[in-house]
């Protein structure tokens, strides 16, 4: 499976990743969703124009019993990098469904164009209607936590609890607990790697731009070796964007890789563009 | 948690060739079908292949009862012939139609038929004119629950449910604008006098009596009707921990899409708000096994009570009826819903106000 998504992007080998796939398989990308061979081949030949034919210079693979993940680093004949991500649900003979995160804002600097027309480029996403509750984190309401999604082998769940804990209850001293001195970080939208501190800058800076937030765990593939995990979960919140205050939700595949108690790499994936057009935004959240 | 395991076709991780051509021995009795289903699962499956995708719309007269009352929230058609004109019309309006079976959750009664509740998944393009309006050119997608009662090769009573709100709003139709040129078209006779017969009945459901789930061995009946009494009908939200994984999916019509409690609790109280006394009942419940973990559930369930309008635009219609005709989807694990589907036609629900009203509301883009 990993192969066959691997070779779609670089190769544009339709017929290996088809057989992997039902009549009823689904294929998520810039918050639109594909269903039958139709539409999924459209995405697929779209995102293949797009990208060119690329080299891989770095792969991440997370292989889950229900639920694995594969990340690429993908090279042009320029030398630019973009990075995708896709987690999906299998039963080791076919995939279900993909969640495909592109970072397009990379997009945009690896096909030498601007933001706004690599915005057109993209699908019209699924209709989403975000009805208004409550974001507060009351003592007797229940908020899943990640073992709540799935098992964590002991090894990692306390990092990552402290991990996810940064995240939904904005507990910011724990950047200086749970990662590693060296920890690799990449954001998306940025072409170099980031430091922790960089990173914790940015939770910042993104958490203060959405007013009355709230994140919520989706999904978690656990590699076999307990330390490498794909998570794929949003934030909700208020935009200001401009003269007029939205409701906006923000997709988000973070790649998670622990050893001794620390996290040693980092990768935040968010498809930004895809967000801009979903909410008709003026401004970048970001 | 009951053991509900069975030899049935699973359609979830099965590819279309072997669904069209199964190999296994037949798992059911199916007294009157023909010989070459294997089960209930199968027969739903080909049969919907054969008349939607390959568009062979005459087989309707071999897989319905000449009389065949078929209920939905826009209309009610009692026989094959206007099952044949209506698939017919569909077809016409959205030519590359394909439906994709997603689930089938089945039930055998006592008297040889069978009650079928099938999940499917539509891709198509509107490229003919339609109830909601002149053709768009564009594609989309549309939720629909088909829950059938089969009896010796045919089925006999249909309840269909589709979101087309979701749909409309793709196709770059105005919902209330749908619903409008919707409310134009005079429904079959007996529609009004079922919508009549199920808002009473609905609405002298004993709403405030506690049903929980207490049984020793779980039960899905027993679950999805302390669901709809303790979620819908008492409305106490803060109890969805006790239907709800944390972190469960939530698919509501129009694109309402949840996950976790959170989310799934603001869905539920922004929808209900917009008829703040409804009452619920369960009308059906079927249950199958997925696998080791999980159940799948089917409930057909109807909600009667009034409206307020939330929209400026349907002001003038609160205090309206309200009815709906519902099937939700649920995956359960440990007990606690990890998945739910839940269909219903938005358009038909305001056409049936605004109808019922008597008023002319205007379009918001003038007519072409």
């Amino acid at each position: 499976m990993f192969q066959a998504l691997t070779d779609l992007f670089t190769l544009g080998d339709l017929d290996k990743v088809r057989q992997t796939l039902l009549h009823s398989s689904c294929w998520k990308q810039h918050d639109f969703t594909a269903y039958g061979y139709s539409q999924i081949e459209k995405q697929w030949l779209t995102s293949i124009e797009q990208f060119g034919f690329c080299d891989v210079v770095e792969k991440q693979e997370i292989s889950g019993e229900k639920y694995s993940a594969l990340l690429l680093k993908l090279s042009n004949k320029e030398g630019k990098l973009l990075t995708i991500s896709m987690i999906f649900e299998h039963n080791q003979h076919y995939i279900k469904r993909v969640n495909c995160v592109v970072d397009t804002i990379g997009l945009a600097a690896f096909t030498n164009s601007k933001p706004e027309e690599a915005l057109k480029n993209l699908p019209t996403s699924d209709p989403l209607l975000i009805s208004q509750f409550d974001h507060q984190l009351h003592p007797q309401s229940y908020h899943a936590v990640p073992k709540d999604i799935v098992a964590i082998p002991q090894k990692s769940n306390g990092v990552l609890e402290s991990w996810w804990h940064i995240w939904q209850a904005n507990q910011m001293a724990s950047f200086n607990e749970i990662y590693g001195e060296n920890a690799s970080i990449v954001i998306a939208g940025y072409q170099d790697k980031l430091t922790t501190t960089e990173l914790r800058n940015y939770k910042l800076k993104l958490i203060n731009r959405l007013n009355r937030s709230y994140c919520q765990l989706e999904q978690i593939a656990v590699d076999k070796n307990g330390e490498s995990f794909a998570i794929s979960w949003m934030i909700d919140g208020d935009y200001n964007d401009g003269e007029k205050t939205l409701r906006v939700r923000v997709p988000v595949q973070s790649f998670i890789t622990v050893k001794s108690n620390k996290i040693i790499d980092e990768k935040l994936l968010i498809d930004w563009l895809a967000i801009k057009k979903r909410f008709s935004l003026n401004t970048d959240i970001i | 948690m009951q053991n509900y395991k069975n030899k049935a076709t699973q359609v979830y991780w099965q590819p279309l060739n072997e669904l069209m051509d199964p190999k296994g021995d037949k798992t059911q009795t199916l007294k009157g079908f023909d010989n070459e289903f294997i089960d209930i699962v199968d027969y739903i499956i080909r049969i919907t292949h054969r008349i939607w995708e390959q568009k062979n719309v005459g087989l309707c007269y071999r897989y319905y009862g000449d009389i065949c009352p078929v209920y939905t929230l826009g209309n009610y058609s009692e026989c094959v012939e206007l099952v044949v004109q209506n698939t017919l019309k569909t077809i016409a309006a959205f030519p590359d139609r394909s439906l994709i079976g997603e689930n089938i959750i089945w039930r055998a009664n006592e008297d040889g038929s069978y009650y079928s509740s099938h999940l499917i998944t539509s891709i198509m393009t509107n490229t003919g004119n339609s109830e909601f309006g002149p053709a768009t050119n564009k594609t989309g997608r549309v939720t629909t629950i088909a829950d059938c009662v089969c009896d010796e090769n045919k089925i006999v009573k249909e309840w269909l449910v589709r979101d087309n709100s979701f749909l409309i709003k793709q196709l770059g139709i105005d919902v209330i604008d749908a619903a409008i040129r919707f409310s134009s078209i005079n429904p079959h006779p007996t529609f009004n006098e079922w919508i009549d017969s199920e808002y009473q009945r609905v609405n002298e459901t004993k709403h405030r009596e506690d049903k929980g789930v207490y049984s020793k061995d779980w039960n899905a009946s027993e679950f999805a009707n302390a669901w709809v009494q303790t979620i819908f009908n008492q409305k106490q939200f803060s109890k969805l921990h006790e239907f709800y994984q944390l972190a469960a999916t939530q698919q509501w019509p129009g694109g309402r899409k949840s996950t976790g409690l959170a989310q799934i609790s603001g869905t539920l109280i922004q929808w209900l708000a917009q008829c703040a006394d409804a009452k619920v009942t369960v009308d059906h419940v079927a249950t199958v096994p997925f696998d080791d973990e999980c159940v799948d559930v089917a409930i057909r369930w109807s909600l009667a009570g009034s409206y307020t309008a939330h929209d400026q635009r349907l002001k003038e219609l609160t205090g309206q009826r309200f009815f709906v005709l519902a099937a939700t989807h649920l995956r359960i694990k440990d007990e606690k819903i990890l998945n739910e589907i839940t269909v219903f036609d938005e358009i038909a629900l305001y056409a049936n106000l605004i109808r019922e009203s008597g008023l002319s509301l205007p379009l918001s883009t003038q007519e072409g």
